[in-house]
């Protein structure tokens, strides 16, 4: 198996995913956003696997109420999956067996992606 | 025909003292290569357990004490004020009671006349001295005929010298002396480019030359001299002076094709004023190993990643000075962790409403910028 780089574990697209949502969720909702920072506080305190795969759960369902508040209003909303969910628990353990802390490696990536600027296709959405 | 010649400042372990004779003894070269029309590139190299000059041959300095450029070396000001701190207890000379000012004035004139004298009648002897590897500087516990003091502003370990035994303990010792015509080289390299930064600590920050054109350097000192450094504490001013300097570097190299200079870290001593002394804080370096490799990957990328962290440091007042805290952290320990910590705090103070409605928008990265910050994260 061949070692992941952090910038690799940015670039996964299931991170992508997870972590273009939490950047809409973190946002403002006069820009938007869900103003979901509940989300980023229990992200931030999670310690073991199972943790971690309960709060990316909670999540989703917060951000799938925003997301139908969008459609509601005409606004496409992208959506991770719950493949993308899995896809993040396979990089997790993969990491794990690099005897580096996975957890810890892929909340940095998703949190980020929150700190970076929204491409215009996403401000177009 | 110009003759290149080698100069040679072997290492004390008093680093601030070293590096600020290498840029002494560079700046008395270019000064007399200048004055006798010679054009030499004068390169500062590390050597391990010295420092290496390449420079001019002068064998000619009469007339030094009649020259303009030579007698501007040691016209009174800031620089040199603050070399003499200990003394003029006056940090900048820019003083509004006249008879203050009239006195700290008199003070730095006092000394910079004795350092003029001295390097203007020993230049050649000085030169020929540091042409020889073997020439090294005499470092001493007492104070000797033909020494002076080191003073604490020029390298903070001068303040409490070598421990000695006292009554069957070791304690602290006192004041570190020096060659007079090395302590000369060095005030004179400190006064030109030390550079200071006033916080609660007295911050004296010098770049460690690993291979360097000192014209280069020129430009990066008057460029650094204009900008604002954070002053939130002393790992944050020395990571912002880094970020700004390694800035000035990225400019460089994109300016010039053959762009090879290379800086192996910061010197930084720190001094606190405790009632009318100035006592020593910290003292140490603090590695650019990071900042240069990101420029080193990806000279274009490069750019927005250090304009957003300029743009942190500026902003990490008013209650968000933990952005300049982690940050400085992260960029002298690139880390998982200290990553984590730094993204947090950004994200807490970019999502801030506060903030928004007082039109404060902190600066966020490309996807490019943040992938390149990565690639250089220890896991």
């Amino acid at each position: 198996m061949s070692k992941v780089e952090l910038s690799e574990v940015f670039g996964n697209p299931s991170v992508e995913a997870f972590g273009t949502a939490l950047r809409w969720a973190v946002r403002p909702s006069e820009f938007g956003g869900a103003e979901d920072y509940a989300s980023l506080v229990e992200l931030e305190y999670t310690e073991t696997e199972e943790d971690f795969v309960e709060v990316l759960k909670k999540f989703l369902r917060r951000y799938h109420s925003y997301a139908k508040r969008r459609e509601k209003e005409g606004k496409h909303t992208f959506l991770p999956s719950e493949t993308d969910l899995k896809n993040l628990m396979k990089l997790i353990d993969q990491l794990n067996h690099q005897n580096v802390n996975g957890i810890r490696v892929v909340r940095a990536a998703l949190i980020s992606h929150a700190l970076v600027k929204a491409s215009k296709k996403e401000e177009g959405e | 025909m110009v003759v290149s010649m080698y100069y040679y400042i072997q290492k004390t372990g008093m680093e601030m003292f070293d590096v600020s004779r290498v840029y002494g003894l560079a700046l008395l070269l270019d000064t007399s290569a200048e004055i006798a029309n010679v054009d030499e590139r004068i390169i500062l190299e590390d050597f391990g357990t010295y420092y290496q000059i390449r420079g001019p041959e002068i064998k000619d300095t009469e007339n030094l004490n009649e020259n303009r450029s030579f007698l501007g070396l040691f016209e009174p000001n800031d620089g040199w004020s603050r070399i003499f701190l200990t003394i003029t207890m006056a940090p900048t000379i820019n003083i509004e009671n006249e008879k203050k000012k009239e006195r700290v004035l008199n003070k730095i004139k006092e000394k910079t006349s004795q350092i003029q004298s001295l390097l203007s009648s020993e230049l050649v002897k000085i030169f020929s001295n540091y042409s020889n590897i073997e020439y090294s500087s005499d470092i001493s516990a007492k104070k000797k005929n033909g020494f002076d003091t080191i003073y604490q502003s020029i390298e903070v370990t001068a303040a409490k010298g070598f421990r000695r035994p006292v009554r069957d303990r070791y304690e602290e010792g006192g004041q570190v002396y020096a060659p007079i015509s090395d302590s000369a080289v060095a005030y004179l390299g400190g006064a030109h480019f030390i550079h200071w930064v006033w916080g609660d600590n007295a911050i004296r920050i010098l770049p460690v030359p690993r291979r360097v054109i000192y014209k280069n350097h020129l430009e990066i000192q008057n460029i650094l001299k204009e900008k604002y450094t954070c002053r939130v504490s002393v790992s944050s001013a020395l990571a912002h002076y880094a970020v700004n300097m390694v800035m000035s570097i990225r400019e460089q190299k994109v300016n010039q094709a053959s762009y090879a200079d290379k800086y192996s870290s910061l010197i930084y001593n720190a001094m606190i004023k405790t009632g009318n002394q100035w006592k020593p804080t910290a003292g140490g370096l603090f590695p650019l190993d990071f900042l240069l490799s990101i420029v080193e990957d990806n000279v274009h990328t490069s750019e927005g990643i250090l304009r957003t962290w300029d743009n942190l440091f500026k902003n990490a007042r008013d209650g968000r000075e933990d952005l300049a805290l982690s940050l400085a952290d992260f960029i002298s320990h690139p880390t998982i962790d200290t990553f984590e910590k730094h993204l947090n705090i950004h994200l807490r103070h970019s999502l801030n409403k506060e903030l928004q409605k007082r039109n404060v928008f902190l600066p966020k990265y490309s996807s490019n910028e943040m992938k390149e910050v990565m690639k250089h994260v220890k896991s």
